[in-house]
């Protein structure tokens, strides 16, 4: 450090403030986020469809039913953790002309109606607001 | 336990490979391990990957013992040779570079407690880099599903490293536990940060240099990218990697080293759709900068061809991808050159180029990239001197490109996806600005 003109030596003075300003910043965001934080961290919309895959192995492609607006990222978050946890099995969103179709609902009700009307019958019971339901006689 | 397997034997084969590719010429003995871990970590992706060529589906056993053999083919080519010392990295390590170790598994302390609490990763990591790893490991001989249109939300044009070389952990087991992406999303900062700290030492003698990384990754913001499980972390490792195997040619003019950085980039090609623009890039900037150097022609011949030829090995993945599988209508462009609906306009650009602005100087970055424009305006003419022409070179043509992409792709609403991409895109590339803006204060 001694070969360093002052200038650079300020630098390095700025680099070891920040750090020591980044350090205390980090374990103060840590210490504050970490309890509150880990009992619904593990939250996963897949979680709640975990098993599914096996259940339908000889399934290529399951229908993916949701009364949200696509474009709302929610709706996009939970299709995709739920695709996550069913691979290789194949959600196919909003495509109901599968023989299985998963609907997930914003309330029970609405999924009630919703396989209801599709004339399928629910296989799986409520998993958190999701069916796995079934039309018979598609293949 | 068993997952820690997987790690030793890429770091074996990864040392093998640099001590074949190098021979007696390594550099100090930190630098070397952790090229080697990296190194290796990479080819073992890559080979994990042929079992899907050849056998159209994962085979962790044949993977294994592919790596087993190669490892065992290159140390028996060093031991005829008389080079075969795998201990010797770890012999030239002292005292310091041990504590080196320890300050810089506080950053990965940081990370593990940030990425423990979202063991999935973000949203890329379950959309689309770990959604392909669970692919390739339990779609069977229908891993290609992954690219079916329908998937189009999940990036299915992106290529896979990251995935493979979790497929490649996972080989070691039975099921494909989150806890491997996790662990590998604290390994990556560590080499990274080990990387940096080991080149800057290496380059300039200075063991403060042990702040560079330290300063980098006790940023809050760091630690949620780092704690990401996204490629972009890969993705800016093989950058830095490929530019200290640069630097380190051009101090030493040892071939071997281009050959170790066309590897390199070759792997760097398969990790992002943005490593391969990177790759491009590198290769055209290196063969440009080799070709005009003082460097005796012999030399010359040998490290383009070197480099070209690793390259092109190390990117045949990236290849068989874009050749076979990557789908030719991924749902995700419009060229806003010839669309009359989404025209490019100046507006959009302006946007860009504002948003660049607010983005640099954000609060979220600490201050980290004023500080190292600060050193690169000390560094004032030492930071554009020729030994350190490839960073702006290569830094300069990828904005450019990144910025023409977000410019002519009117796909996506431009705020939207500047919201949700350009900090990833500046967060692997710093790393090599701080390599670069380090070096730029330091004499000729």
């Amino acid at each position: 450090m001694k070969d360093l003109p002052l200038k650079i030596k300020i630098l390095w003075g700025a680099i070891a403030l920040v750090t020591a300003i980044n350090i205390t910043q980090t374990v103060t965001s840590l210490a504050a986020i970490y309890p509150r934080k880990k009992p619904t961290a593990f939250h996963f919309t897949g979680d709640r469809l975990s098993g599914l895959e096996q259940a339908l192995k000889n399934e290529k492609y399951v229908g993916y039913y949701t009364d949200r607006n696509m474009d709302d990222p929610r709706a996009i978050m939970e299709l995709l953790q739920a695709q996550y946890t069913v691979i290789p099995l194949i959600l196919d969103p909003q495509n109901i002309d599968h023989r299985y179709i998963i609907v997930n609902c914003a309330n029970i009700p609405a999924a009630v109606e919703k396989f209801k009307a599709l004339g399928a019958r629910p296989l799986s019971g409520n998993r958190g607001g999701i069916f796995l339901v079934e039309r018979p006689g598609r293949s | 336990m068993i997952y820690l397997l997987p790690f030793l034997v890429s770091s074996t084969l990864g040392l093998l490979i640099v001590k074949t590719a190098l021979k007696d010429r390594l550099p100090g003995g930190l630098l070397t391990l952790f090229l080697s871990v990296v190194i290796g970590l990479g080819a073992s992706g890559l080979l994990t990957f042929t079992s899907f060529i050849l056998f159209n589906r994962l085979i962790a056993g044949y993977v294994i013992l592919l790596n087993i053999l190669l490892g065992a083919a290159l140390g028996i080519h060093l031991k005829r040779q008389g080079l075969l010392h795998l201990l010797s990295p770890f012999k030239a390590l002292t005292a310091k570079d041990i504590m080196a170790l320890c300050v810089l598994g506080i950053i990965t302390t940081a990370v593990f407690l940030y990425a423990s609490l979202y063991p999935y990763g973000g949203w890329d990591a379950w959309g689309s880099w770990n959604f392909k790893a669970r692919f390739l490991f339990l779609g069977g001989t229908e891993w290609t599903r992954m690219f079916d249109p329908v998937l189009w939300r999940n990036q299915i044009l992106y290529p896979f490293l990251l995935p493979l070389i979790n497929v490649w952990v996972w080989s070691f087991g039975h099921s494909p536990t989150y806890a491997v992406p996790m662990a590998m999303t604290c390994v990556i900062p560590f080499l990274t940060a080990g990387i940096l700290f080991a080149s800057l030492k290496e380059f300039t003698g200075r063991g403060q240099m042990l702040l560079i990384p330290l300063w980098i990754f006790s940023s809050m913001f760091v630690i949620q990218q780092s704690a990401s499980q996204y490629s972009d972390l890969l993705s800016g490792l093989f950058l830095l990697t490929a530019m200290v195997l640069f630097m380190l040619f051009q101090r030493t003019q040892e071939p071997g080293h281009l050959v170790l950085m066309g590897l390199v980039l070759g792997m760097m090609s398969f990790t992002k759709v943005e490593g391969a623009a990177l790759c491009l890039i590198m290769l055209g900037t290196t063969l440009g900068l080799l070709m005009t150097s003082n460097v005796p022609a012999r030399t010359q011949r040998q490290g383009a061809l070197g480099l070209i030829a690793a390259t092109a090995l190390a990117a045949l993945a990236t290849i068989v991808f874009t050749i076979l599988h990557m789908p030719k209508d991924g749902h995700v462009f419009i060229n806003g050159m010839t669309s009359a609906e989404q025209p490019v306009s100046w507006e959009r650009l302006g946007v860009i180029i504002t948003y660049y602005g607010k983005e640099l100087l954000g609060l979220k970055w600490s201050g980290l990239w004023l500080i190292l424009a600060a050193c690169l305006l000390l560094g004032g003419k030492k930071s554009l001197r020729r030994e350190l022409w490839i960073f702006p070179i290569v830094l300069g043509i990828y904005t450019a490109i990144f910025t023409a992409t977000y410019a002519i792709n009117t796909f996506y609403e431009i705020i939207w996806w500047l919201n949700t991409s350009l900090d990833r895109i500046l967060f692997a590339v710093i790393p090599v600005m701080a390599l670069w803006a380090f070096l730029a204060l330091e004499k000729e």
